[in-house]
């Protein structure tokens, strides 16, 4: 006990409350006038720990703490506020400015750090010290300072790990929701970004902020955002997915209805749409919403590409999406209901290569797509330098040996790496995923039904597709409620000199996004020195050829 | 809501039920071609299905090749019971819908096709594309005596086949489907292609690996589209030769890809025309009670060789002349003989009974007769290849 002739004052005892209440205790809670008291108190509260660090000081005026947890702060800052507080504050007071035991004015005069706020509840201070900030305190002040001095070892911003692109920024979010939220600010150069913070998590008491551009992000949507968020009470959030299962409008689909992404430029475009973004500290995964489902197929790239390059990747995305899903459960259906329709060469062939499969189609394709769906989860879990092995022990005794084996026909080889490629072709790995997962039932339904049973599959999955909603928008958006203004942003991409609207469901609050008649070399309209120019050199022609 | 359990529950017995029609792909008998013959109980249908061994190529000694299909054969009393009972030789299931070649004896043919005919037009398997020849002889002995010699099967032999004689000209093969319009139209009669058997010449070396053929030392022998069978209903009544084939066929409109015409030049020298493009125009008009039918044919034609030690392509009106002479006498032909035996291949009674029903029942009972055709044939030649006219200056020289 550094000061044993102070009695200890009475106070809730906090040990009895439940985790999730201590906090909202601490809220009720001042900071008292006594230093000796404040500091027993805070260390009280945090249990007596050994990165707590309280670095008490008698200055020729006033006794002062310094309080703050070693591992979360800048060696550099606490140096520098140790300088103001021994060395410099002699010479301010010898200026005249008197400052005595009272923080205010210290605030106001004698801190050399960018962000000190003021704190009168004691609850207010520990949340401070729990984010890496240092509490200043003095004796006879009812008021503690708090002093942004964090820092901790981070992630560096690196490039996107899921979603790369060939052409594009380089940068990913990080971990840390203040670095994201200056990628995303240093694109968006305006006054009318706005961010909404909110803690959430009782125990984990994380950020999490709302981004969105006001007069661009439909209300109902920011409201309905807010009101979602605020209804959750949880004990941590340490990831963005928390909250998107927390938010979502069908928690039983298997298709997400929040787009989660990792990069800025992605997130930044989505503002620019009307849409919302919603940043999560401890992830470098944002949330943009509301999502429609052909966004699954547009990757970030598109936009930085040739559009009929763009148009073909999509159409190309679009086939994937097709061949992920249905390629084997068709090929099930064709071999053991409607050998019909294969062309008759096909047909012997097939014949040929199953002649010495034991066992019937459909078991043959839902064995090769489970042990795929194994060797996927192995190569994403193992350490990277087994995962090399994986593939091979998968490549040989999946391809060949099992070939050789007759387990399984070649035809059924190729079939799997077909649908097990084009299920990796998507820039959103949410929508391979989901695609890997109804896989499933869909071969079953046709093992079941035949080609019949996959159309039934496929109005199911429509039926649920139209059905769902993100934030109150449809989630097949621009395909049904068909929408002709979209249509450039659709499957196709249509060239930026023509891209002049933003998607009409989110951006209709400031519907035009680009100047008309952009075209190059199309029109000359309202470029007053292009027109000069053009007069100029028709004259010079006229002239040379008289 | 709350039955949402039962609705569930009653979906998953689709599931249950559901399987009931399968059937593996390499569990069934896939039947590439069927031969059908008369005997004395009353039909034999020989099958021939393809052999699920991967040994394709094998052998390859140039002409021939290990045969890939097997031979099943089924009797009954009728079409339908003698593929019935194919099931009692066969050991997998008998799957009819890629069968490319029906093959008809002359014997069936002579008597009526009329159960095959009914046999795939009911039979949701059997599809009316099949290709429907008949054969001179019985027809079992096709599949017995030949294999596909580049194709795995005689089937697929024939449904290549078909498709080439197009090249020619000189043989027309129906579908099942093409058969049964012709049947189901007043004042038209079916035909479709004759296939025959005939002996290759013998070369030991290379008849080696044809195993079969070695064992029971018949020779090797060769697939041919030879003639035109003509059908009065579902009987086979007589053939056209090649050339009346062609007759046939310039009228029914279906010589559309390359064919060439041989005609006789000057001192006996040959000159082959190709033929480019060709269309033809039928109309009919009456005339004191008799119906006249004008057929317009017009030939697009190249020169595509010559003996002559001149460029005949400088002579075009007179090739024009001669090409037309051909034609019409082949049309001529066909057309002679179609009224010796009192059938309508051509579709000209259809013809009348589209224009005027009415005069189509009248002169009904006397068709082919009380009609006249006038043929008209125009030829053009309009192009002589890649020549400027090479090797015939050496010989002036």
């Amino acid at each position: 006990m550094i000061f044993p002739w102070i009695k200890k004052i009475p106070h809730a005892d906090l040990d009895s409350l439940k985790p999730e209440d201590v906090l909202v205790q601490l809220d009720k809670e001042q900071v008292v006038g006594k230093l000796a008291a404040n500091v027993e108190r805070i260390r009280q509260i945090m249990g007596q720990p050994h990165d707590l660090v309280v670095r008490q000081l008698k200055l020729p005026q006033a006794e002062v703490a310094l309080i703050y947890l070693s591992g979360l702060v800048d060696r550099i800052s606490i140096e520098k506020i140790l300088d103001a507080l021994l060395l410099e504050r002699p010479q301010v007071e010898k200026a005249g400015i008197v400052l005595g035991g009272n923080l205010q004015k210290w605030q106001q005069s004698g801190m050399p750090i960018g962000e000190v706020s003021q704190e009168q509840i004691m609850g207010g201070a520990i949340r401070g010290l729990l984010a890496g900030k240092t509490i200043l305190v003095a004796d006879n002040c009812k008021v503690a300072l708090l002093l942004e001095t964090k820092k901790w070892e981070e992630r560096q911003v690196s490039e996107p790990e899921v979603e790369s692109a060939v052409r594009g920024p380089r940068e990913g979010f990080v971990e840390n929701i203040n670095v994201n939220l200056s990628l995303i600010r240093r694109r968006l150069r305006h006054p009318n970004l706005r961010v909404e913070r909110q803690i959430i998590g009782d125990l984990s008491n994380t950020q999490v902020m709302i981004l969105y551009i006001e007069g661009l992000a439909p209300k109902s949507v920011l409201e309905e955002l807010r009101s979602r968020l605020g209804r959750i009470k949880l004990d941590g959030v340490l990831e963005s997915n928390y909250l998107e299962e927390l938010i979502a409008d069908a928690p039983f689909s298997v298709f997400p209805q929040v787009d989660a992404t990792e990069r800025p430029d992605r997130v930044t475009a989505g503002l620019l749409e009307g849409r919302v973004a919603l940043l999560t500290d401890g992830t470098p995964f944002a949330l943009k919403l509301p999502m429609v489902f052909i966004s699954y197929l547009q990757a970030v790239e598109d936009y930085y590409q040739n559009w009929i390059l763009a148009f073909w990747l999509r159409l190309l995305r679009l086939l994937s999406l097709l061949i992920a899903l249905l390629l084997p459960a068709v090929y099930v259906a064709l071999t053991t209901y409607h050998q019909e329709m294969l062309p008759t060469p096909l047909a012997v062939s097939l014949a040929i290569q199953r002649e010495h499969v034991p066992y019937p189609a459909v078991v043959e394709a839902l064995a090769m797509q489970i042990i795929f769906e194994i060797l996927v989860e192995a190569g994403l879990r193992l350490p990277k330098t087994l995962g090399q092995a994986v593939s091979i022990v998968g490549a040989l005794v999946i391809g060949e040996a099992a070939v050789r084996a007759g387990l399984i026909s070649e035809a059924m080889v190729i079939v799997v790496s077909a649908t097990a490629i084009s299920s990796f072709l998507f820039p959103a790995y949410g929508l391979s995923l989901v695609i890997r997962l109804l896989r499933i039932p869909m071969i079953i339904l046709s093992a079941s039904l035949g080609l019949f049973g996959i159309f039934v599959g496929i109005m199911l999955i429509l039926i649920h597709l139209v059905n769902l909603r993100s934030f109150g928008v449809p989630y097949l958006t621009g395909i049904a409620p068909f929408v002709p203004q979209s249509q450039g942003d659709i499957i196709m991409r249509a060239p930026w000199w023509k891209m002049l609207r933003r998607p009409k469901i989110t951006g209709y609050r400031d519907p035009i996004r680009e100047k008309e008649g952009l075209k190059p070399g199309s029109s000359v309209d309202g470029r007053e020195d292009l027109k000069e120019l053009d007069a100029e050199i028709s004259q010079e022609e006229r002239l040379r050829r008289k | 809501m709350k039955h949402l359990w039962l609705a569930g529950l009653l979906c998953g017995t689709l599931f249950f039920s559901g399987c009931w029609s399968k059937r593996e792909i390499n569990e069934l008998a896939i039947v590439s071609s069927a031969a059908f013959d008369c005997t004395d109980e009353g039909w034999e249908v020989t099958a021939e299905i393809f052999l699920p061994s991967s040994s394709q190529g094998a052998g390859g000694g140039g002409i021939t090749a290990a045969r890939q299909s097997w031979l099943a054969k089924g009797n009954g009393p009728t079409v339908f019971t003698a593929i019935h009972n194919l099931t009692l030789k066969v050991p997998r299931r008998v799957y009819w819908a890629h069968c490319s070649a029906i093959i008809i004896g002359e014997e069936v043919a002579r008597s009526g096709l009329i159960q095959v005919l009914d046999f795939w037009d009911r039979d949701p398997e059997a599809r009316r594309s099949a290709l429907l020849f008949v054969y001179q002889g019985e027809a079992a002995q096709l599949l017995t005596k030949s294999f596909g010699a580049m194709e795995r099967t005689v089937g697929m032999q024939l449904a290549g086949l078909a498709n080439t004689s197009k090249i020619s000209g000189y043989a027309d093969v129906s579908t099942i489907h093409q058969f049964l319009v012709a049947l189901s139209l007043p004042g038209m009669d079916p035909n479709t292609a004759c296939l025959v058997l005939r002996p290759l010449v013998e070369v030991p070396g290379l008849v080696a690996t044809g195993k079969k053929d070695l064992k029971t030392g018949t020779a090797v022998t060769e697939l041919n589209l030879d003639k035109q069978a003509l059908f009065r209903g579902t009987k086979l009544v007589g053939w056209l030769d090649k050339r009346e084939a062609r007759g046939l066929l310039w009228v029914r409109g279906t010589i559309k890809d390359l064919i060439t015409i041989q005609v006789p030049g000057t001192r006996g020298l040959k000159i082959d025309l190709e033929v480019f493009n060709s269309s033809r125009k039928l109309s009919v008009k009456q005339k004191d009670g008799i119906p006249q039918i004008t057929v317009q044919i017009e030939l697009g034609l190249g020169l595509a060789s010559q003996e002559s030690s001149k460029e005949l392509i400088k002579q075009s009106p007179s090739l024009e002349r001669k090409a037309q002479i051909v034609v019409e006498k082949e049309l001529k032909a066909a057309w002679s003989k179609a009224c010796k035996l009192e059938v309508d291949p051509f579709g000209f009674g259809h013809l009348i009974y589209t224009k005027n029903p009415k005069l189509w029942h009248k002169l009904q009972p006397s068709w082919p007769g009380g009609v006249a055709i006038h043929w008209q044939v125009r030829a053009q030649v309009e192009s002589s290849g890649l020549s400027l006219g090479g090797p015939r200056e050496l010989e002036e020289r």
